[in-house]
């Protein structure tokens, strides 16, 4: 019944064209920016280089972003991994309406303002934040803790922010799990413990996966919370990115490490999905 | 398995995760009731005033009217282009259907920062910085995802034969879809609404780097703020967006569409 | 009413032939069985009447007018579909008024109408409720309501009952074929089930792999069925092997693998010596006795379904025919183990040359 008709490129056509008139094209245009001078004055000047990617490879400045940025992102996909399984387990055996209230529970802070959640945690770590008054007034620390404004408030803030989608990633895999298989390997004579890392875990591997590498595109490519959380000092690319189109105006600069961000978090993607065949192929 | 309980270690670690997710939201809440400045335990006292100040700032108000502006343009231009595209590429009327939908959806993941500053770049050249339309734009290519991922699901849980049966009873196929595919399927399609207006009103990597002069989402005018200090009146004015969800959030659910995220 | 007619009509997918050359006139008024096995491609050849699928070849006619360019919208056709597809959020009343609707049909003439269509299905009182309070056999009902209310020309129907219990089935396919006489309307009916085919049709087309195998009244196919496949598919049968041997003057002397000898009516030339050989279970009389005319065998298994006495009887050599009989009528029923004497008519012994 799949015939190819006509009207479903005049259908698809609005969509289309907005969305390479807005999206496309201006990435591609990014390039020719991506190669000029920087020109203090003017946003670009003429001749062509290629010293805005250069520095990015040779310039120990950008070798920090870069590795704070890969830092960040696999910190955070770690911690997701590992507070994120035992809720999606909860929220994939559970029913009715426990099941609605677990969803909600999750997918509330998805839908809540990154600021809000961010500024959320400023509230609570920071020097003069929530938990640091009350630790002083009990007289559990002496001096403030240093939890915010550094890489472990930025972490505790982007696991936040990104952990909702690590859930709903695992219930999907686990939800796909036979059901069986776990009662199987404990007929079998496996307790829960060797059920989990023989037959669950691998089961749900290629969802842990999946999740790992949507957490970790998205961490790479924050810009909020680190600008929010991260404090001044902790320059990642996203904010890197702000600061040279915004404040320095060096938008060569700004354009090349745009085009290396975006061109990393496609390989991830790409990579990711041409193993997932692969996997899921050989099954 | 299916009936045998959780291990209580599971389950404490589930709910530890659940408090983890609740954590900010409910500081925020408290810091915007607290009668001090600074955020103690136990609070030194309840006040309203922090709303009175947030509502009474005109920056806030006017933020709240263009960021309304921003996101219910961008919802209704995204919803009116993606469901006629939704339609077509559920009937697989053109070719590569799966890689134009992949290709529709991937905003979903690109880093929104590249869409901010490609898009800024791109509105210098054309001489039309701060252009609201290109905002406008912007928040659709970023809102479309929602409204085509739930659409596409709707229409694939839809009975094939219904539309099939509208056709042969003498209905084209516009008021087929007008008569018997909208109904049955407004529920995903209000879902994607609903959450694509949510997203387009929370926005601010993109909006950073796409605001027309003088002008300011809710969002940003937060960050603003918080770039110059802790003020009780950004946590009054937060927990009106958290209500705000909320509420979005129940009418959601409501209409059974809560579950289509999942 | 209107005439139908199928010429060369053939749809592919992917150069995998679904439907190949179907030729089929169907005359005003006329109630035309599609049957075949599942996969026959029926219901492919019902929907490209119906203007659902695009044909990849031949025509489609009604009343001499080529409609296969028509879309499904404009062909004024009835469809009743196997899941009944009545709209959900629409009420019986309005799912009936649907096509009418279409049509400009308003106020109260489209009451009468619909109040019309609901009586004749004998669903009047339900008009308010919604599909999902009703029995299947009255979701069945009111779709059929709905796909004549419009006064089609042509009413498919594409396995309507395959949903319904026995006891309804048999009750619906009374109701259908009441209504087709009432309304007179040239009707296509699909289905897989050669005894429904049979009963309701005037006229039945046996379809195998998206070839037409043979078209004509339900006696004609069952009597003269034109191939093995035919004569296999319709009435209850025994399929066996065996080589021609010999002619008699009325008909085909055929030996069974396993020994016994039968003669056939066949009388046309067959290609090879290697046949198959269909016996309809119903012409396998058995006679209680090890003497007397027809061949010697021993009864292996004895079944009672109600309505029917089942047995399977092993015929000296090895060959194993199921006998049939009805519970009425005046058969001996030795027990198993029993020797007896067997006798087949051989109006009802087909063969066809063997495709090994």
């Amino acid at each position: 019944m799949a015939t190819q008709r006509p009207a479903g490129y005049l259908l698809i056509t609005p969509l289309g064209l907005v969305l390479l008139g807005v999206f496309v094209a201006p990435i591609l245009l990014m390039v020719p920016t991506s190669l000029r001078h920087y020109d203090p004055g003017a946003a670009a000047a003429s001749g062509w280089t290629f010293e805005n990617y250069t520095q990015i490879v040779t310039d120990p400045y950008f070798h920090g972003v870069l590795a704070r940025t890969f830092t960040m992102g696999a910190l955070v996909t770690l911690i997701c991994l590992v507070v994120g399984y035992p809720l999606a387990y909860v929220l994939a055996r559970s029913t009715g309406a426990a099941r609605s209230w677990l969803t909600l529970l999750v997918v509330f802070p998805l839908l809540l303002n990154i600021v809000v959640r961010s500024f959320g945690w400023i509230a609570l770590l920071a020097n003069h934040g929530l938990l640091n008054n009350a630790l002083l007034a009990m007289h559990v620390v002496d001096a403030p803790l240093k939890l915010m404004f550094n890489l472990t408030g930025l972490i505790i803030g982007l696991t936040h922010i990104f952990l909702p989608f690590m859930v709903l990633v695992l219930v999907a895999a686990l939800q796909a799990l036979p059901r069986d298989a776990e009662a199987a390997a404990a007929t079998l004579g496996a307790g829960p413990m060797k059920t989990f890392f023989l037959v669950t875990l691998p089961l749900t591997a290629p969802g842990m996966f999946a999740g790992s590498v949507l957490v970790f595109v998205l961490t790479i490519s924050a810009l909020v919370t680190p600008r929010l959380l991260g404090g001044p000092a902790y320059k990642v690319m996203a904010t890197v990115i702000y600061d040279e189109f915004l404040s320095d105006l060096d938008w060569p600069s700004g354009a090349a490490l745009a085009f290396v961000l975006t061109v990393i978090a496609l390989a991830i993607v790409a990579i990711a999905s041409l193993l997932t065949k692969r996997w899921t192929a050989a099954r | 398995m299916n009936d045998r309980p959780l291990h209580w270690s599971l389950r404490l670690a589930a709910a530890a995760a659940i408090v983890f997710l609740m954590l900010p939201v409910v500081v925020v809440v408290f810091a915007s009731f607290s009668a001090t400045a600074y955020l103690t335990i136990p609070p030194q006292g309840w006040t309203l005033r922090w709303f009175a100040q947030a509502l009474g700032d005109p920056t806030y108000l006017t933020a709240i009217v263009f960021s309304l502006e921003l996101a219910i343009c961008a919802t209704v231009v995204a919803v009116l282009l993606a469901i006629p595209a939704c339609y077509a590429l559920h009937h697989r009327w053109v070719p590569f259907s799966g890689a134009i939908s992949s290709f529709v959806l991937s905003p979903l993941i690109f880093p929104a920062v590249v869409i901010g500053v490609a898009l800024l770049q791109y509105m210098s050249a054309l001489g039309l910085r701060g252009n609201f339309v290109i905002l406008v734009l912007a928040h659709v290519v970023i809102v479309t995802p929602y409204v085509v991922r739930t659409a596409l699901a709707g229409l694939a849980g839809l009975d094939p034969t219904l539309e099939e049966a509208a056709r042969v009873l003498g209905a084209n196929r516009f008021s087929a879809f007008m008569l018997v595919v909208l109904p049955l399927t407004r529920l995903s399609l209000l879902a994607g609404f609903i959450f694509a207006f949510i997203t387009s009103f929370d926005e601010a990597s993109v909006t950073l780097f796409l605001l027309p002069p003088g002008e300011a989402t809710l969002p940003v005018t937060i960050f603003s703020a918080i770039d110059l200090g802790v003020d009780p009146s950004i946590a009054a004015i937060s927990t009106l967006l958290i209500v705000a969800t909320i509420v979005l959030l129940a009418l959601v659910e409501r209409l059974g569409g809560a579950r289509r995220l999942v | 009413m209107s005439e139908l007619v199928l010429r060369a009509l053939a749809k592919s997918y992917r150069d995998v032939p679904v439907v190949s050359g179907v030729d089929l006139s169907v005359a005003s008024g006329e109630f035309i069985a599609l049957l075949g096995p599942s996969g026959c491609g029926k219901t492919t050849v019902l929907r490209m009447i119906a203007g659902l699928i695009e044909p990849s070849g031949g025509q489609v006619l009604i009343d001499g007018r080529d409609v296969t360019p028509l879309p499904a919208h404009k062909r004024k056709l009835g469809l009743v579909f196997q899941s009944y597809a009545l709209f959900p959020h629409l009420s019986v009343f309005d799912n009936v008024a649907f096509g009418l609707r279409r049509q400009g049909v308003r106020g109260e003439a489209l009451r009468q109408r619909v109040d019309e269509a609901l009586a004749l299905v004998r669903l009047a009182p339900l008009a308010d409720r919604l599909p999902r309070q009703l029995s299947g056999g009255q979701q069945q009902r009111v779709a059929l309501a709905r796909s004549i209310a419009p006064r089609p020309s042509i009413l498919l129907l594409d396995e309507p009952l395959s949903n319904l219990d026995a006891a309804l089935r048999d009750e619906m396919q009374f109701e259908i074929k009441r209504l087709q006489r009432a309304l007179k309307i040239t009707s296509v009916f699909v289905t897989h089930d050669q005894a429904e085919a049979l009963s309701m049709s005037d006229r039945v087309c046996v379809l195998d792999q998206g070839v037409v195998q043979q078209v004509g009244a339900p006696d004609e196919i069952y009597r003269k069925p034109a191939n093995a496949f035919v004569a296999g598919f319709i009435g209850r049968s025994n399929r066996l092997r065996g080589r021609v041997d010999g002619r008699a003057s009325d008909g085909t002397l055929v030996r069974l693998d396993g020994g016994a000898t039968l003669l056939s009516a066949e009388r046309r030339e067959l290609g090879g010596a290697d046949v198959d050989v269909i016996i309809r279970r119903q012409a396998v009389r058995v006679v209680a006795g090890d003497r007397g005319a027809g061949l010697a065998g021993t009864i292996v298994m004895r079944s009672f379904s109600g309505e029917r006495i089942e047995r399977v009887v092993r015929l000296e050599g090895g060959a194993e025919l199921i006998a049939e009989c009805d519970v009425g009528a005046h058969q001996d029923d030795p027990p198993v183990g029993a020797a007896v004497r067997v006798s087949i008519d051989p109006q009802w012994v087909f063969l066809a040359a063997s495709e090994a």
